[in-house]
């Protein structure tokens, strides 16, 4: 079992460091520009053109590798935002409590009561298709989840012993964060991180698809498969090319969230079993195990906090929890 | 209880004043004169612009123009479309059905595929079988809709050659229009399934491992029974949650899936409002979808103190 | 050598062309309806699929005046006198006409014209709609500014008069779009009622119309034609996507005809057998000009930019050889002339480009040019995608700044947009109107051209000259000068809609403007 989990991490870092390969080597490998455009229209895979050539003679390979490119910046330079921003308003309702924390859970609440999807449209209505706006929409749609990973386990922390201890001990209250609360966080972070990722490439893509996200001359994964449905009884391989790319951007980040919540969570095993494990072997001490572990078994009692608390809690792999409240693009 | 039922209701209320709120801004917020969105595709004529300004009332100070469009909006006002001569409303009207009846579907599908599936891999733990069924759902979980629904539609064009694309009103046949959200369903549903089957799955192994169900097991209760009686209704309370939040989570798909298919419901007129820059009508749909997403969430949270006692309790 | 093709001759080609395809392909649908193989069959309902409705204003004639409201209205409602095939006036409501002098017309009206609801159509009738279409209030009265005064002389005749001699009244009157309407009607209807409800005196009345699901017309028994419609109605099934359309038509499920705006699908669709259309080029792809300043307030930076184009490779790589090279006035339209090796500036040149670019001491611009981002424009991207390659050839670097639709359309209005605008154009009655919003100074979006500028006082002249051989020669002069100073750029013109249908229906004739008469004498096969 164990074996197979670590397969996942193992798939999901060979498959990133071979698409990160795609986009930012593969280019340099062939003598085309991503715009040029040429008399050889619709050609076939050659030794000239690797993945043949589009309506407009441009070279696939290198139109796919740099469409590839823009989705991996995308959803990385949206998902550090959101995670930066989360992570902040996380802390500071955890922390502060009262009513700050309930403004800022509020707020979070108002954004996760938006569709996905809805919400990067109403981003791209305000300020225009272009790249800003979907990497500010992504943000935005990320942002709640990482706030909610960093808050619960502050609020069961800060009852734990240690904190209240090191809180009489005079130790100011920005160190104990730092030191203990962030680390605990770590694993949830990091596999928030990656499907978040995984998250923003497909309402990227979507948007593309759309007409609403990347614009021309600009290649977009999800925009060729729109623009090519016109030619597919011709050229069916247009349509085929750019979905693959599509599908393993977000299988490789799902690979990777899944494997990061393996490696770095021993002792929850295996994620979708996480009881029997646990019942099998000693309750594990570590509020860390806690944070993450809320098993099915004992569902959140706080109401205040469902449903979307179910979702942080229920580790049933990665891909839940945040894609859960928010959905599917 | 009342005051966890007050809590919910009050915050859902909130998140519907925000939601009116960002709706309305979206007319107020875009570059330019909104007047000029009146202006006709085909053929500008400048001469409309003044018309236009003054039968929108654009002069008036924000507050006023939201109390007036939420004052409307209220009575099922939703304003004018800038494309077309239908009362947004009554478009709306025309349009929600349809957008509805596909998830629906997609939920029935959903469960028909998500629940048998989470208790055979939960039953099958470790086997081919588990899985099996384990990478299928992480495959729907990581392929986007529109993807999958335009390799079908290709595959489908060289093959079968089935009518795929496009929507059979209900009141000209019900079974022809089921049929024709069918596979669109399928395929809107294809994410719920595979988060459905993860939850039940994992709720499913956690009751088998219970010291009640062992005691059966012991006294030689064969493993389809206590499924059936045991596992499977204890598994369905968390279920149950999970199923609210992806009905929720359908309408977004529902946008993105509506478009690849043609089907006319509320997605397609989002997009259709976004290609034509008729606001109102973008206005509209973000409003209603939204108030859906909230409306459903408030129903599950209402529903789970009725299914979990333990939350009734406290 | 310049030769204006006439609609004659461009419809003479098409036919034979048409002819020349069906002969071609063997054992086609089409042939086998051409053919005469299958029988026409009264009645029934013809499925037409189609891309849009009505947009603002509906079927209220004077209140939409687009070309998706013209597509139903002109099927409702008729103009005082048409245009046929080849843009020669034709009777339509008035049976006759005459120019007086040189500001005054008189139109005799027929005999036994009637409304769908079987009222009869009066003089009254006539003078109402031509002062309600003048009318401070009616969308149509920038095209009549010239009309001083209409008057009744008697039960059957209306006398025109204009302020100033004016030659494209005549052509504005036979638009499609300047309907005849029922005094009695408008006047008991209001403005909110007249967008979904009509009463015309056309072949077809309206029966029903369910938002973005289907438009349905019967047809009007009063109909004054000889060949009054075979069928009982029309259904508009209206399908966004074009991919959808084609498929509608492939599946044989019920839709006889539909039109596609994309090229590609066209061709697909004849291949499989259907028959196309020759529909007119007359949408043309024109890049309005900001000279007020930047680059091209330098009439050799135009010059560069327009040699630098490769108008072919355009139209070969963004339509798949589906358009046609342009001037100003579209090469479909009946006074259209196509441009040839003479015309200034639109020999694809790239050392004439640097060295103009050299002369203005501009070896490296930077361009930008504003299209619209909507899917209803996304098969004129590639265009521009094109264009800025082939731009980068002559070191010109051409950015592209896609904006919704609306906002384009807003800095085109407002004249506010930087260096080009991609603003699709689309027909129009006369010739002259299609250099309104190029050669009138003092319109925003008017920049190239001053008062004193020698092609404005042409396109004036153009306005008032009525002998058609002095007016063609004007044309092809006021094309050149254009062409020359680069007032606009046209990359190329391709039909706004083309037409394809299978071998369910018979008698179909495409009219090139896409008004759809010919539904008129359209059967279903049985």
């Amino acid at each position: 079992m164990t074996r197979l989990r670590n397969g996942a991490l193992i798939a999901g870092v060979s498959l990133i460091v071979f698409l990160l390969a795609f986009a930012f080597i593969g280019p340099l490998l062939t003598p085309y520009g991503v715009n040029d455009v040429s008399d050889v229209t619709f050609a076939p895979p050659t030794s000239e053109h690797w993945l043949g050539t589009d309506n407009l003679g441009r070279d696939m390979f290198v139109r796919l590798a740099i469409a590839t490119r823009y989705a991996i910046l995308i959803s990385f330079a949206s998902t550090v935002l959101a995670m930066v921003a989360g992570t902040g308003i996380g802390l500071i309702a955890g922390y502060a409590g009262g009513r700050l924390d309930n403004l800022l859970m509020r707020s979070t609440e108002v954004v996760m009561a938006i569709p996905a999807i809805l919400l990067a449209l109403v981003v791209r209505v305000i300020f225009g298709p272009g790249f800003l706006p979907l990497i500010l929409a992504m943000a935005i749609i990320g942002a709640p989840g990482f706030a909610r990973i960093m808050r619960s386990p502050i609020l069961v922390l800060k009852e734990r012993d240690f904190v209240v201890a090191a809180e009489i001990a005079g130790v100011r209250r920005p160190r104990i964060a730092l030191s203990h609360l962030l680390p605990n966080a770590t694993t949830p972070m990091l596999v928030n991180f990656a499907s978040t990722a995984s998250l923003a490439v497909l309402i990227e893509s979507s948007l593309s698809y759309l007409g609403q996200g990347v614009q021309p001359p600009d290649p977009s994964a999800g925009r060729m498969i729109s623009e090519f449905q016109r030619f597919m009884y011709e050229h069916p391989t247009l349509v085929v090319m750019p979905a693959v790319v599509i599908t393993l951007l977000t299988v490789a980040w799902n690979l990777l969230a899944d494997g990061v919540q393996v490696a770095l969570t021993p002792k929850a095993g295996n994620l979708a079993v996480p009881t029997r494990r646990r019942r099998r072997g000693p309750r594990p001490a570590s509020p860390r195990a806690n944070a993450v572990e809320a098993a099915p078994a004992e569902p959140e009692v706080d109401p205040h906090d469902t449903p979307d608390s179910t979702h942080d809690a229920v580790p049933t792999g990665a891909s839940s929890a945040p894609m859960a409240p928010q959905g599917r693009a | 209880m009342a005051k966890y039922l007050m809590k919910r209701l009050g915050s859902a209320l909130l998140v519907l004043f925000a939601l009116s709120l960002l709706a309305f801004a979206i007319v107020r917020l875009i570059p330019g004169d909104p007047a000029m969105q009146y202006l006709d595709i085909d053929n500008p004529d400048p001469a409309q612009l003044e018309a236009i300004r003054e039968q929108l009332g654009l002069n008036d100070p924000w507050y006023t123009q939201y109390a007036q469009w939420l004052g409307g909006v209220l009575h099922g006002d939703f304003g004018t479309s800038l494309t077309s001569s239908q009362p947004i409303g009554d478009k709306l009207a025309d349009r929600f059905p349809v957008s509805l009846q596909l998830a629906l579907i997609a939920v029935i599908v959903g469960l028909a595929f998500g629940i048998p599936g989470g208790v055979i891999a939960a039953v099958r733990q470790g086997g081919a079988l588990d899985a099996f069924i384990r990478g299928t759902a992480f495959l729907a979980l990581s392929i986007p809709a529109f993807a999958i629904g335009a390799v079908v539609i290709l595959v489908n064009s060289f093959t079968l050659r089935l009518p795929l694309i496009g929507y059979t009103p209900w009141s000209v046949s019900p079974l022809g229009s089921i049929t024709s959200l069918l596979l669109p369903a399928l395929i809107l549903s294809l994410a719920m399934s595979a988060v459905i089957s993860r939850y039940s799955r994992g709720t499913v192994i956690d009751t088998l491992t219970q010291d009640f169900v062992r005691t059966a097991r012991s006294k030689g209760v064969p493993t389809g029974t206590i499924v059936r009686k045991h596992a499977l209704r204890n598994a369905l309370i968390p279920v149950m949650t999970v199923v609210g939040i992806q009905l929720a989570a359908l309408i977004g798909g529902t946008v993105v899936i509506e478009n690849v298919f043609a089907i006319p419901g509320m997605g397609s007129m989002l997009i259709e409002g976004i290609n034509t820059s008729d606001y109102p009508t973008i206005q509209a749909c973000i409003l209603v979808l939204g108030a859906c997403f909230v409306v459903i969430n408030l129903v599950v949270d209402l529903l789970y103190p009725v299914v979990d006692p333990r939350v009734r309790a406290s | 050598m310049r030769t204006p093709i006439r609609g004659l001759g461009a419809t003479a080609v098409a036919a034979a062309l048409a002819v020349t395809l069906a002969a071609c392909s063997s054992g086609s649908v089409a042939e086998e309806s051409a053919s005469g193989s299958a029988e026409p069959a009264a009645g029934g309902t013809i499925v037409y699929a189609t891309d849009v409705q009505p947009v603002t204003g509906g079927i209220d004639p004077y209140q939409g005046t687009a070309f998706a409201n013209l597509n139903i209205t002109g099927l409702i409602y008729e103009p005082l006198i048409a245009k046929d095939d080849d843009g020669t006036l034709i009777p339509s409501i008035a049976e006759s006409w005459e120019q007086v002098d040189d500001t005054t017309y008189t139109f005799t009206i027929r005999d036994g014209v009637t409304f769908s609801d079987g009222t009869e159509l009066t003089v009254d009738d006539v003078v109402f709609s031509l002062n309600t279409m003048r009318g401070a209030d009616s969308l149509l009265a920038t095209n009549l500014t010239t009309i001083a005064d209409v008057t009744a002389l008697d039960d059957s005749t209306v006398q025109v008069t204009t302020s100033m001699p004016d030659a494209t009244l005549l052509n504005t009157l036979s638009y499609r779009g300047y309907a005849i309407v029922s005094q009695a009607f408008y006047e008991s209807t209001t403005p909110e009622e007249r967008t979904t409800s009509a009463l015309g005196t056309g072949p077809w009345a309206l029966a029903d119309w369910t938002d973005q699901v289907s438009i349905t017309l019967d047809a009007n028994e009063y109909y004054w034609g000889d060949e009054g419609p075979y069928a009982d109605s029309i259904e508009f099934d209206i399908i966004g996507d074009e991919t959808s359309r084609a498929s509608a038509l492939r599946q044989r499920s019920g839709t006889d005809l539909a039109w596609f705006r994309d090229p590609t699908q066209v061709s697909s669709l004849e291949a499989e057998g259907f028959t196309v259309g020759q529909n007119a080029a007359t949408r043309s792809l024109t890049m309005y000009i900001n000279a007020s300043d930047g680059p091209l307030a330098d009439v050799k930076v135009r010059q560069a930019i327009s040699k630098a184009m490769d108008r072919q490779a355009l139209i070969d790589l963004a339509m798949g050889g589906e358009a046609e090279q342009s001037l100003v006035v579209p090469v479909g339209d009946p006074a259209g002339i196509a441009p040839d090796a003479d015309t200034p500036n639109y020999t694809h040149d790239v050392e004439g480009a640097k060295a103009l670019l050299a002369e203005a001491g501009e070896e490296n611009p930077t361009i930008t040019l504003t299209y619209a981002s909507d899917a209803a424009f996304a098969l004129d991207v590639p265009m521009v995608e094109v264009l800025k390659e082939q731009l980068a050839e002559a070191g010109i670097t051409l950015e592209l700044k896609a904006q919704p639709w609306a906002d384009v359309l807003n800095s085109y209005i407002s004249g506010t947009w930087e260096d080009l605008v991609l603003v699709p154009g689309v027909y129009q009655p006369d010739p002259a109107a299609y250099f309104g919003t190029v050669l009138t100074p003092g319109l925003p979006m008017v920049t190239a051209v001053t008062e004193d500028s020698p092609e404005v006082a042409l396109y004036m002249q153009l306005r008032s000259t009525f002998d058609e051989a002095e007016r063609a020669e004007i044309l092809a002069e006021l094309e050149d000068m254009v062409a020359e100073n680069v007032d606009v750029l046209v990359a190329y013109t391709g039909p706004q809609r083309y037409e394809v249908w299978g071998d369910t229906v018979t008698g179909y004739e495409v009219d090139p403007y896409t008004y759809r008469e010919g539904l008129t004498s359209t059967s279903k096969v049985s």
